[in-house]
């Protein structure tokens, strides 16, 4: 255990030598809300509605989206995909440590990193919007997002892992990757709140894991949902099934690599 | 005589280089066509967003729904050209990180010429014709006579090229700055945000300030909603006018900005 606890802690200070980065990423989101904050009251101070959502929610919802966007969504598939193609996956294959393990230590340190800087900020831009935004918590609310968001970050973790653990069968999966990341953020509710969405792709979305990500956590938040435990069984079921299906893609796949390039 | 010289030399290279950059991005061919159906999805969402928000509106602040395809359609085309024609400048921040900028510095060709035709997206062409397409659908669904159509074009053309040329500037603004902090990725994210708002019209910002600064310090009125504003309801001489001299400015900036940070570089290699 205490190994990863290594790699874990070695995470955070790797992001700490990057926090030019942390802090340019936060300033970009910043920025692109603001864009959508003022394309959302604008539509609304002429008079405008979409869907069932007040301008709080709209604005709430797209707050949640980047604020979720900046924790979760790290390059899991990318360096996944390059450890396997350039050979380097071998100096890891050869210590005592599994690469699961290992490559969820690492995000995690991220995720630990980016919350507290992220969290800290967003608290700040929080009190400037507050008359904008819809929110009202209570306990059992802010524990069931909490657990969503976790679970959610588990999801897209571990479909983005074995998107990554892909390159064995097609050596490059870049492409796979882009698409892959466009679809999710459709079917994740980050492009627009998926109940606006026509009907047959809100269906479609239930059978999916993707929602979870984002759509049902931020609804939870906004209290567009009654809190039941389906929101959390399900998403757990996905991420028990992800995580045999990643384990058994890892198996198999680990037998065509080759190291070359190491 | 010898600017025409100098031209088609510097068209040769870009063309040889296209050449390279398409070869290179066929070598794995599989990937090459995911890549395109992965731009296609990308432009399509944005098409989607507006389909969305048109699904409960009839207007925003001001532009109907086939307006606001163009301007859709102007970020894609703009954002196509980017890719095809300079790979959004990405390639200075990867021969930083690597020390391989010095071997296009020692050339006998301009350096922001070399760097910004050094990689070409090719994929990223069905961007351009995305654009055109959704373009052509939108003119075919506005109130406009063949002679409006023809005229507006060809003023938009003009509009279209100063949008590429500010966005281009503002690429290079920003990608520049990895001379000095090497690590860059957030450099890439923040010159594609800012393109990327450019897809919703300028004058969604009511208050005179932000207004202001998507006009003059980010310029996204120029990026998309300018070309679209010309396209759709006509000349304006006044907007044509600062169209150009904001790009003007920018590129004369960014240029002489890209000379500055030159002479602070120092090769990672050696």
């Amino acid at each position: 255990m205490s190994k990863y606890l290594l790699i874990f802690y070695n995470s955070i200070q790797r992001s700490l030598i990057y926090r030019f980065n942390t802090f340019s990423l936060l300033f970009i989101q910043i920025f692109v809300f603001g864009v959508f904050f003022y394309l959302w009251s604008s539509i609304y101070r002429e008079g405008g509605q979409i869907g069932n959502y007040s301008l709080g929610e709209m604005v709430t919802y797209y707050f949640l989206v980047i604020f979720l966007s900046l924790i979760i969504k790290a390059d899991v598939a990318w360096r996944v995909g390059d450890e396997i193609r350039l050979g380097t996956m071998t100096t890891i294959l050869l210590r005592p440590i599994s690469y699961f393990g290992y490559t969820f230590s690492r995000l995690a340190g991220e995720i630990v990193f980016n919350t507290a800087v992220y969290f800290s900020s967003f608290l700040i831009l929080f009190l400037f919007l507050k008359d904008y935004l819809n929110i009202s918590l209570n306990l059992e609310q802010v524990s069931f997002f909490l657990v969503s968001v976790i679970l959610g970050t588990a999801i897209y973790f571990l479909f983005f892992y074995m998107v990554g653990l892909s390159t064995f069968w097609f050596g490059f999966v870049w492409g796979f990757n882009f698409t892959m990341s466009m679809i999710v953020s459709f079917l994740e509710g980050a492009v627009i709140p998926l109940d606006l969405l026509p009907e047959f792709i809100t269906r479609m979305s239930n059978f999916l894991p993707f929602k979870y990500i984002m759509f049902t956590p931020i609804s939870i938040f906004t209290k567009r949902t009654e809190l039941t435990l389906d929101l959390l069984i399900i998403p757990l079921v996905w991420v028990i099934a992800l995580y045999f299906i990643s384990l058994i893609m890892f198996k198999i796949g680990v037998k065509k690599y080759e190291g070359y390039g190491a | 005589m010898e600017l025409k010289k100098t031209f088609l030399k510097y068209f040769k290279i870009f063309l040889h280089l296209q050449k390279i950059g398409l070869m290179s991005r066929t070598a794995y061919r599989a990937n090459f066509f995911i890549i395109i159906f992965a731009v296609l999805i990308q432009a399509s969402f944005s098409l989607i967003f507006i389909k969305v928000v048109f699904g409960f509106l009839n207007n925003i602040s001001g532009w109907n729904y086939y307006e606001a395809l163009v301007i859709v359609a102007t970020y894609l085309i703009v954002e196509g050209l980017m890719w095809v024609l300079f790979g959004q400048f990405n390639t200075i921040v990867k021969q930083i990180q690597q020390g391989e900028l010095d071997g296009l510095i020692v050339r006998p060709i301009d350096t922001q010429f070399l760097v910004s035709v050094w990689r070409g997206d090719s994929e990223d062409i069905v961007r351009i014709i995305t654009g055109l397409g959704v373009i052509v659908y939108a003119l075919n669904n506005l109130n406009l006579t063949l002679t409006q159509i023809t005229v507006n074009s060809f003023f938009y053309i003009f509009m279209l090229f100063n949008a590429l040329v500010i966005t281009y500037s503002l690429a290079v603004l920003f990608k520049t700055i990895s001379i000095w902090t090497i690590e860059a990725r957030a450099f890439f994210h923040l010159t594609d945000s800012f393109s990327r708002m450019s897809q919703y019209p300028t004058d969604i910002f009511y208050h005179k300030i932000v207004q202001t600064i998507a006009t003059v310090i980010i310029p996204l009125f120029f990026m998309a909603t300018v070309p679209a504003k010309i396209l759709t309801r006509g000349f304006d001489l006044k907007i044509v006018l600062s169209s150009f001299i904001i790009a003007g400015v920018f590129f004369y900036i960014s240029r002489k900005f890209f000379q500055f940070a030159l002479t602070k570089y120092e090769s990672a290699s050696s």
